[in-house]
């Protein structure tokens, strides 16, 4: 038998009903229905969809921050769901996290070396660094992620967007993990930073083997970088398979939007209706 | 050949100082744009290049202090707006500037319901033109026309949708409710800053053609203020690109974007993935945008220039004819050759 | 990397925040009238021209004597040096709203912060009894519980303290539950952080510069309060020097011997005003990513 894949999801399912007022439920909000998903080892695999298919529900629950109502997600072949505490933090430091909006998702109040060094200092017992280990490591990290020493005594807000996403792969990076979830990583980033981020992704992958959840609303961002494309769709799986067959042969009529949709500047500009210049 | 009739809005020399802590930040050095009805053009560059100072100062809504114009001018339709007293200033806000801000979450007030705010707006650009709203109760005729603006921007069911609430709607719909209020006045310019950007791709795309739409129907002059090539790509006629203060690049989008002379504009065009741009291949322009604080002599953009020359350091080139409406500030540019 | 590119600002570890506060002369102000008054705590005594009268001595001779070169604020209608006594006063004023700032805004953050944390029940319970204690007038409260447990030093602290408590629950009780779902500490938690670890290194750091402002806000008002249990006597007794005491007695003999109202009456406005601009400075200078 084959070895079971590094994070597989089956039927994977999670309702909200959203609290009307102290004692009133509304009514039942499907966020994810049956979702299945299998990522290999460094494979990535791009998640498509709009805000609301339920993209965010999805990494929330791979990470056991949320429970889902049904289905399962294997890690490695073994059930997430009924991982001890010592199992769950092994877990937690084999599969990492990328978030959105770098600024939120950095605490204000520590340097990028505390930031770099905090999953190092959660994960000691397996990551087992000193003092000096660590610090020689934040080094290593940070030139990693293409920053420089001395950037690393700053706080987030003396850091560019770019940088601070940087700084957020670089913690991502710190306790030794084989899996990222990259929830839109690129969408607060202006377009040279988007791809000097998108292209640290590749060279990271491409050095460390790494396994990638790559969770975006563009589809040309995703086509860049993932492998494989699963579109979601009100909780919904509705496509799936290799990058370029999605983009050449679509089967739904929400991939065609989706393509439709992603800017490309090579097509060609001269579109009817568009003014020349005028003087 | 000079114009008969001014433009509809002329940016002249524009200079803009800001008062920092750390000393005063040259943050515009001399934009000029010049736009005529119909246009849509994409003011574009990276974050902290003055795309939306510049768009900022057109309705005059830069704090001074700590802001400051040494030099420069602005003119709508041939007046000085730097010269209007604040009164006149205000009754053009909204009435013949339209506005539309980034964040569609945060523009709206959540307290009130939709066609409250819609028809506020109306009512405040019914007291410098009342030919703006029909006749009858003034507070009828202003709800009446939140209704039809909201059914141009392409909300269905507008009449209902009046009394709904802002946390109802979808951001794209946020954003539709902000492009009808900044339309309810009537503008001849609208000014939009990133209006597609916290918005997903379908829905940017939607959004954009409904902003062509309006330019189109109603000869509206718009400034479509993005960071991304590919917005202007989609929308706009005419391009501007920033950097750090300046118009590096101008001209009709075709142009600019079939042969693009800065090396500027080339490396924000190869930033955006395209659908067959192999993986590993984007070309990231590497840096950041000058602290301007202490800004670099010369060229603000030959330390980030593959093409850099001693002589790009020393002295700043002007923006250059090159032909068809297309201009280029750059002393060593990709010569397009035009017919 | 980018040579030439310069970058935003030169790194600088924690002094940013003293540097910011050095900017604004208002607040420097204040931290001169705070320094003024804690070393009027600490040394007022010892300071005093006639320490005699400090301990309780009386000098009936001089009664109601006008400023002059040996009674730079005059005497009082025992005879006593008006200087001497607000200068020792100042232990008792300061050290009572210390006190009375340090108990409440600890145990309010301690309730707050619980209830934040672990919400549910517990949040319920803690927040109804907040509530409770608001309705409650803070004076007309500290009055009851010193009638009911007699003057003195320790009493008037305590009966104020008990009053004191809620507004930091209620404040801190909100700032964690803002806290708790930010991206950073969704990070913190998916990393595999322990509770604790979350709590302190990535919670309350991000809750307690709003507790230090109120507090340094709250120590000119709890000064106020103070002196205000003392002038309508139920605070210290005399002879233990004490501004709002000295206000109190002061008052039958307005406006004939004003002199014998202005020094503890100045005294309690520089303190008061004092840390109001070093809390309002707190405030401009302690959120990190604060301009200016």
């Amino acid at each position: 038998m084959a070895d079971p894949p590094l994070l597989e999801l089956r039927g994977v399912s999670r309702l909200y009903r959203p609290r009307r007022s102290l004692l009133a439920r509304g009514p039942e909000v499907v966020a994810l229905d049956g979702v299945s998903l299998r990522i290999a080892q460094d494979e990535s695999l791009g998640v498509v969809g709009e805000s609301g298919a339920g993209k965010s529900t999805l990494t929330r629950i791979i990470l056991r921050l949320e429970r889902p109502d049904a289905g399962q997600i294997l890690y490695r072949g073994a059930d997430v769901a009924r991982f001890g505490p010592g199992a769950l933090r092994a877990f937690r430091a084999r599969v990492q996290i990328v978030f959105q909006d770098p600024q939120a998702a950095l605490n204000p109040r520590m340097t990028a070396e505390e930031i770099v060094t905090e999953p190092m200092l959660v994960h000691r017992d397996t990551v087992g660094l000193d003092r000096r280990g660590r610090r020689a490591r934040v080094a290593e990290l940070i030139e990693t992620v293409g920053l420089r020493p001395d950037h690393l005594r700053r706080f987030p807000h003396e850091l560019s967007g770019g940088q601070r996403q940087r700084i957020g792969i670089a913690r991502a990076l710190a306790a030794g993990p084989e899996l990222l979830l990259l929830d839109e990583p690129t969408s607060a980033l202006d377009v040279s930073a988007q791809a000097q981020v998108l292209n640290l992704l590749i060279d990271l992958q491409d050095r460390l083997g790494l396994g990638y959840l790559f969770i975006s609303h563009d589809l040309a961002v995703v086509r860049y970088l993932c492998d494989r494309i699963a579109l979601i769709r009100q909780g919904r799986l509705v496509e799936e398979g290799p990058a370029a067959q999605i983009f050449d042969a679509p089967r739904t009529a929400c991939a065609r939007r989706l393509i439709d949709a992603a800017p490309d500047l090579g097509a060609p500009l001269r579109s009817a209706g568009r003014t020349t210049g005028t003087d | 050949m000079p114009p008969l009739m001014p433009p509809l809005l002329e940016i002249r020399d524009l200079h803009l100082t800001m008062a920092t802590r750390d000393g005063p930040a040259q943050v515009l050095t001399g934009v000029a744009l010049r736009i005529a009805r119909g246009e849509i053009w994409g003011l574009v560059g990276e974050s902290g290049c003055g795309k939306t100072l510049t768009g900022l100062s057109v309705p005059r809504l830069v704090p001074c202090p700590p802001a400051h114009y040494p030099a420069g001018e602005v003119r709508l339709d041939g007046e000085d707006l730097m010269a209007l007293s604040e009164r006149r200033m205000r009754a053009l806000r909204g009435r013949r500037i339209g506005m539309i801000l980034q964040d569609p979450a945060t523009s709206l007030n959540p307290t009130m319901r939709i066609g409250d705010q819609l028809a506020d707006v109306a009512l405040a650009a019914a007291r410098h033109d009342p030919a703006l709203l029909g006749p009858g109760p003034a507070r009828t005729a202003a709800r009446a026309l939140a209704a039809t603006m909201l059914d141009r921007v392409g909300i269905a069911s507008a009449r209902q949708r009046l009394s709904a609430w802002p946390h109802e709607f979808s951001g794209g719909m946020r954003q539709r409710v902000l492009i009808a209020m900044a339309l309810i006045g009537a503008p001849d310019l609208l000014i939009a800053d990133e209006p597609t950007s916290a918005l997903d791709v379908p829905v940017q795309a939607q959004i954009l053609a409904l902003m062509q739409g309006m330019a189109a129907d109603r000869g509206l002059g718009m400034i479509l203020i993005t960071h991304s090539m590919g917005v202007v790509a989609r929308a706009c006629s005419h391009v501007a690109v920033m950097y750090a203060g300046s118009i590096v690049e101008t001209g009709p989008v075709v142009e600019v974007l079939d042969r693009p002379a800065h090396p500027y504009t080339r490396a924000l065009m190869a930033a955006v993935p395209g659908r067959h741009t192999p993986r590993g291949t984007l070309r990231a322009l590497p840096g950041t945008v000058p602290d301007l604080l202490a800004a670099p002599p010369g060229c603000r953009f030959a330390p980030r220039c593959p093409r850099a020359t001693p002589a790009c350091r020393a002295a700043r080139p002007p923006l250059r004819p090159l032909g068809a409406g297309h201009a280029v500030a750059c002393a060593h540019p990709d010569a397009p050759a035009h017919g | 990397m980018t040579a030439g590119t310069r970058l935003p600002r030169p790194a600088a570890r924690r002094p940013r925040a003293l540097r910011r506060f050095g900017r604004n002369r208002l607040s420097l102000l204040g931290a001169g009238l705070v320094a003024l008054v804690l070393a009027l705590a600490l040394f007022g005594p010892l300071l005093a021209p006639y320490p005699a009268h400090v301990a309780g001595g009386i000098d009936t001779a001089a009664r109601f004597q006008p400023p002059s070169a040996a009674h730079p604020f005059g005497t009082n209608e025992l005879g006593q040096d008006v200087l001497s006594l607000t200068l020792a006063g100042a232990r008792v004023s300061v050290l009572a709203g210390f006190s009375v700032v340090l108990i409440g805004g600890t145990t309010g953050t301690l309730i707050g912060g619980i209830a934040g944390f672990l919400g549910g029940w517990i949040d319920e319970i803690l927040m109804r009894l907040t509530d409770l204690m608001l309705i409650v007038p803070n004076l007309i409260l500290a009055m009851t519980v010193a009638a009911v447990l007699g003057p003195g030093f320790q009493n008037m602290v305590l009966a104020l303290a008990l009053g004191w408590w809620p507004g930091y629950a209620r404040l801190l009780r909100g700032e964690v539950l803002a806290a708790r779902e930010r991206p950073h500490v969704t990070a913190a938690r998916a990393m595999g952080a322990s509770q604790a670890r979350v709590l302190v290194r990535h919670i309350l750091p991000n809750c307690v510069s709003p507790v230090i402002v109120k507090m340094s806000l709250d120590m000119g008002f709890a000064i106020l309060m103070v002196a205000g249990l003392g002038f309508i006597g139920i605070g210290v007794r005399p002879p233990v020097p004490e501004w709002g005491t000295m206000l109190a007695t002061a008052r039958a003999y307005m406006p004939d011997m004003w002199w014998v109202a202005m020094a503890p009456g100045l005294a309690i406005f520089v303190a008061v005003f004092g840390f109001n601009l070093l809390g309002d400075g707190l405030r401009d200078s302690l959120d990190p990513r604060g301009g200016r």
